[in-house]
């Protein structure tokens, strides 16, 4: 939601689908695709993959560019647990605010309601 | 909740609270859970080896419950800024209305303030989260929000 929001206040359009990972360019997002791939890779197990996606982020963006964008896939690697382990609801005005892409991207299947 | 959480339901945790922890333990874990995902995997994104452990200090379980905790829209209970004691002081913003991520481990109020303080350090403090007039890290917001946007996909996260 904050990355639409984000565009709208610079008047720019971002390819939201690129959240599901496909899109092959950057999604309207500076880096976008760069950026996925870190954080694909920091998730996953490959090594050799993690290793390339850091060295391809670091040598386009610079390491203070790398340090933030390990720093945010940490936290919200982290922020999912909290939210799927305490079952947290989506607040009202957010539900409303992200109803349209939620449906458009299919991401309802992931809410908690549905995996009692 | 470390390798899977996309699996989690409702009806497992009832039936660990019915077995196993009391609620605020089970917050507790959520927080401590939490706390080394977030270095450790900011770590791993970095090449480093994960941090070790702080080594353990002495004293016991504060048992602290607050007394305002009561069932809201979670499946753990929690406190609603109107209900929060003297112990619950400054784990919500004054200037607008807490997110369900901050109710969430309300139960245990030392580790919201301790989560959010990683929160400030590794996303954005709360204040400038909404701020897109200016950019306040290397990466700008609407990076910063494709990151979180996919890493919640690939863990199945909804919130």
């Amino acid at each position: 939601m904050l990355l639409r929001a984000s565009g709208q206040t610079h008047n720019r359009t971002y390819q939201l689908v690129a959240v599901t990972g496909a899109v092959e360019g950057d999604g309207g997002v500076p880096y976008g695709r760069r950026l996925v791939m870190f954080a694909e890779a920091v998730l996953g197990e490959d090594d050799v993959a993690l290793a390339r996606a850091r060295d391809a982020l670091m040598a386009a963006m610079g390491p203070p560019a790398l340090v933030d964008a390990a720093g945010v896939v940490g936290l919200f690697n982290a922020i999912d647990r909290v939210a799927d382990a305490t079952g947290i609801p989506l607040e009202p005005e957010k539900a409303a605010a992200s109803a349209d892409f939620r449906a458009a991207l299919d991401l309802d299947r992931f809410a908690v309601v549905d995996r009692s | 909740m470390r390798t899977d959480p996309g699996r989690l339901g409702e009806r497992w945790y009832r039936s660990v609270i019915a077995r196993d922890l009391t609620e605020e333990q089970y917050v507790e874990i959520v927080s401590v859970v939490a706390h080394t995902v977030a270095i450790d995997t900011m770590a791993r994104g970095l090449g480093l080896d994960a941090p070790p452990l702080p080594d353990p200090e002495p004293g016991l379980p504060s048992h602290y419950r607050p007394a305002g905790a009561k069932p809201g829209g979670a499946w753990v209970p929690w406190v609603e800024p109107a209900d929060a004691g003297a112990a619950e002081a400054g784990i919500y913003p004054n200037e607008r209305p807490p997110a369900n991520i901050m109710k969430a481990m309300s139960l245990v109020p030392d580790e919201v303030r301790s989560f959010f303080d990683l929160v400030t350090h590794q996303y954005l403090p709360g204040a400038v989260m909404r701020d897109f007039s200016r950019e306040y890290r290397a990466i700008s917001h609407a990076q910063i929000e494709l990151l979180a946007a996919r890493v919640s996909a690939l863990n199945r996260c909804l919130y």
